[in-house]
């Protein structure tokens, strides 16, 4: 895994794009992701999200679990549109990876 | 699935059925990773420990994500993990339920989450999770130790529904008593009680266990999901 390094919100942005499916209204300002005229299902959404997870891992080098009691809890859903979730995961990267300073057998390396 | 070389994420591996498990599997040519509360166990030039809280997510989070970029892929989580503590309902300490609840139904839900993302990436994967014959035969003295696994029960079921379209099977084995530490304490009175109830009045084996995991992997069953199979003849 990458070492962390700081988003670019353009770069991030394509990033997400890339993950939506063709069809997926990439073309648009804003594209909804989910709800009423929205890009994804209800399992697209987990697919997408899941691909997310790995790709921002690969990418800044963070393990984030999107789907969080935080993200979970707003009013606005980070999981509308390609905005939201944009700001969202800006917050997210913004953030001290604080829970990464576990132990060397929790932190993904194994111990054989 | 592809019935060799397996990539097979088990938990709970320091003892008992999961090292008898991860046994089993690496003798089959699979790469296994296992992880428990302490170092490991089991030495092979094909086995991966980690050491972790099962019920801590952050933890799960690491272990499950450097298998899938260790290793490209998990095709099995076996959800094995599981602690016990007899004892009268009104005589179990609020710290114990949690504890319990936290490692039987909060790991196995963790576990779960994390490596059904990898696997719904792939469209195939395979969870088989532990559940036991106390849940269905409401054993007294094992009150909070049931209900967690009726817990998992129920997961397992609604799980296997959310992950059908994506090709993920996910089933429980429901083992009777094996000569494992977790009842070691019981007293024998009991255990031949207990017994009494299966339809085949013996103690399990790793042996029995490690069938019915096979056959929820089997290539074949992938039309099998959202089912619990108890041993020795005991009914849901």
């Amino acid at each position: 895994m990458p070492p962390h390094k700081p988003a670019d919100p353009s770069s991030l942005r394509r990033l997400i794009l890339d993950l939506l499916p063709a069809a997926g209204g990439a073309g648009a300002a804003n594209p909804v992701l989910f709800g009423p005229g929205g890009a994804l299902d209800s399992l697209g959404l987990v697919n997408f999200l899941a691909d997310l997870e790995y790709r921002l891992a690969e990418e800044y080098g963070r393990e984030l679990v999107l789907a969080s009691e935080r993200a979970m809890s707003r009013s606005r859903s980070p999981f509308r549109d390609v905005d939201a979730l944009l700001a969202y995961v800006l917050e997210l990267l913004a953030e001290p990876a604080g829970n990464a300073a576990r132990p060397p057998t929790a932190s993904g390396e194994p111990r054989t | 699935m592809k019935k060799n070389r397996r990539i097979v994420l088990i938990t709970g591996t320091s003892r008992g059925i999961g090292r008898g498990l991860a046994e089993h599997f690496l003798r089959q040519g699979d790469t296994v990773c296992g992880c428990s509360r302490g170092p490991a166990t089991l030495l092979h030039r094909r086995y991966a420990h980690w050491e972790l809280e099962v019920g801590d997510e952050v933890a799960v989070v690491a272990m499950v994500r450097a298998v899938v970029r260790r290793f490209g892929r998990i095709d099995a989580l076996v959800n094995n993990a599981g602690i016990a503590a007899m004892n009268h309902a009104l005589l179990t300490p609020a710290d114990t339920a949690q504890r319990i609840m936290a490692t039987n139904f909060h790991g196995t839900f963790l576990f779960c989450r994390e490596a059904a993302k990898a696997m719904v990436r792939r469209k195939a994967g395979r969870i088989v999770n532990f559940t036991t014959v106390a849940t269905p035969l409401r054993l007294e003295g094992e009150a909070i130790y049931a209900a967690s696994k009726a817990a998992v029960e129920s997961f397992t079921q609604v799980l296997a529904r959310e992950l059908g379209p994506a090709g993920v099977t996910v089933n429980a084995v429901g083992p009777t008593p094996l000569p494992t530490d977790l009842i070691k304490n019981v007293p024998a009175a009991k255990m031949n009680a207990l017994l009494e109830r299966q339809a085949i009045r013996r103690l399990g084996t790793v042996e029995d266990v490690i069938n019915v995991v096979e056959f929820f992997l089997a290539p074949g069953s992938g039309f099998v999901t959202g089912q619990v199979l108890y041993l020795g003849g005991v009914n849901g």
